[in-house]
């Protein structure tokens, strides 16, 4: 236990008994107390079916739970089952945690199950997932163009008057809509970052409060959602110039001053 | 300085064309002040646009300094506007969100100094930190004023400069451009003369012509 970096409050699980160490966090993933029971004995699903009972709990590094090797070794139900409970905990030396990992993974009889294993196993789970949730964010950057677009119309239907008299003044369509892109990009800009700050302490809140009580993990500050959110000011000011753009160039502003006049 | 041949404006009203402006021809002095006086739709504010740079005439041409303003692309017609003339409106048109030194800096960024002596001269000094809404109507359409004259125009167009303003204000507003204009020509479109007095022509219209 000492080498592998692990503590357990409590006890381990006594010989040919039912009880069990669960890691802490599997425990608050599935709101477990010490001294519970879990699981049900007949569940054809469930590859390793019957109740345990917590005696104690793990912390450290590696998420990992303990049961009785007698135990699970001579209780009828796992008889004929694959034991795919039984793993064999292989602790590198200090310093050499890379060069066992690579060999390990040479091996043909077993097969080496290593954080950057775990990782690539949950990856490839989710690959499919992720490309919808890309499609998903691409629509949605669509959608707040869109509404961006829908917003400038807006926003030039209020300010019509002074880009009308400008225009009369002597400014060009091209200076006007240089400031109206520059305005743009300044509130852009801005409110990303206001976004961004926001987001990261929404995050950070629920991290606390709702995802780490639950055994969920997630990281908070990651630059990948945050490079793809640089777009959207990006998006959102070629919408607006775009939009401004063709109500500056149907704009006479004798109209505007006419109407008004 | 300023002269317009045969100009015509006509716009379609269903199956009818409408003369707004039809075949006028003027000529304009520098430093004269010209008054343009008619019934409502005589074509006055039309020919007033047309003269500017504002509108391009159906037929006809204008001229500033020997050159067809009528033959320039629009943004050669901004320049011109931006550089060489002014514009006072019947509606201040001031921004909302800029302070009234703000406003006359839009007509010309780099005469900060200019600009506030305007204001001061227009006894408009204490609103120079004001926002539009902050001032009386009196007021704005000094301001106005100022950004009318502020680039020191060759001409100032004022259409209907008055209108929104009562006696005293409108007599001390025509003064205002009288008197900051005086380095160029004045144009004053108007359906009340008596705010012409001093005026060395006054032009009359009806039906997009003048009276003879």
């Amino acid at each position: 236990m000492d080498r592998t970096g692990l503590t357990v409050a409590g006890r381990l699980p006594a010989p040919e008994s039912n009880e069990v160490v669960m890691h802490e966090w599997l425990m608050a993933a599935n709101g477990w107390t010490v001294g519970q029971e879990f699981g049900i004995d007949v569940n054809e699903d469930d590859w390793m079916p019957g109740r345990f009972k917590i005696v104690g709990v793990l912390s450290g590094p590696a998420p990992m739970g303990f049961a009785s090797h007698e135990f699970m070794s001579n209780d009828a139900r796992y008889s004929f089952a694959p034991k795919l409970w039984e793993r064999l905990l292989v602790v590198a030396k200090p310093g050499r945690e890379a060069e066992m990992n690579a060999f390990l993974r040479t091996l043909k009889t077993a097969k080496a199950f290593d954080e950057a294993r775990a990782i690539e196993e949950v990856e490839e789970s989710f690959e499919n997932i992720e490309v919808v949730a890309q499609v998903i964010s691409v629509l949605l950057m669509l959608v707040v163009a869109l509404v961006v677009g829908l917003l400038n119309n807006i926003f030039f239907a209020q300010r019509i008057d002074e880009f009308a008299v400008l225009l009369a003044l002597g400014w060009r369509r091209g200076r006007l809509l240089r400031k109206v892109l520059g305005e743009s990009a300044v509130i852009a800009t801005v409110s990303w970052g206001v976004g961004i700050i926001w987001s990261l302490a929404i995050m950070a809140a629920l991290d606390r409060w709702v995802l780490a009580p639950r055994g969920i993990f997630i990281p908070v500050v990651h630059a990948v959602p945050i490079a793809f959110s640089g777009l959207l000011p990006f998006v959102a000011m070629l919408f607006g110039g775009v939009t401004v753009f063709r109500r500056l160039g149907g704009l006479d502003p004798i109209v505007i001053i006419e109407r008004r006049g | 300085m300023l002269s317009a041949s045969d100009l015509k404006l006509e716009y379609r009203d269903g199956a009818a064309m409408i003369a707004a402006v039809d075949g006028v021809s003027v000529s304009v002095r520098e430093r004269e002040f010209v008054g343009i006086v008619g019934p409502s739709g005589s074509g006055k504010s039309s020919l007033l646009y047309l003269l500017a740079g504002l509108k391009l005439p159906t037929s006809g041409a204008v001229r500033f300094r020997d050159k067809a303003i009528t033959g320039m692309s629009a943004d050669q017609r901004a320049a011109l506007r931006q550089q060489q003339f002014g514009f006072v409106f019947q509606n201040p048109f001031l921004i909302g969100y800029l302070t009234a030194q703000e406003n006359v800096l839009a007509a010309a960024l780099d005469e900060p100094d200019r600009a506030a002596q305007l204001l001061g001269e227009l006894g408009v000094g204490h609103c120079r930190e004001k926002f539009p809404h902050q001032m009386s109507m009196g007021e704005r359409q000094r301001v106005a004023i100022a950004r009318a004259v502020v680039h020191r125009p060759a001409v100032v167009f004022a259409d209907e400069p008055t209108a929104a303003l009562d006696r005293s204000n409108a007599d001390g507003a025509i003064e205002c451009l009288r008197r900051h204009a005086s380095g160029g020509a004045l144009f004053v479109v108007t359906h009340d003369e008596s705010i012409l007095r001093g005026s060395d022509r006054i032009l009359r219209m009806s039906a997009g012509r003048f009276d003879v």
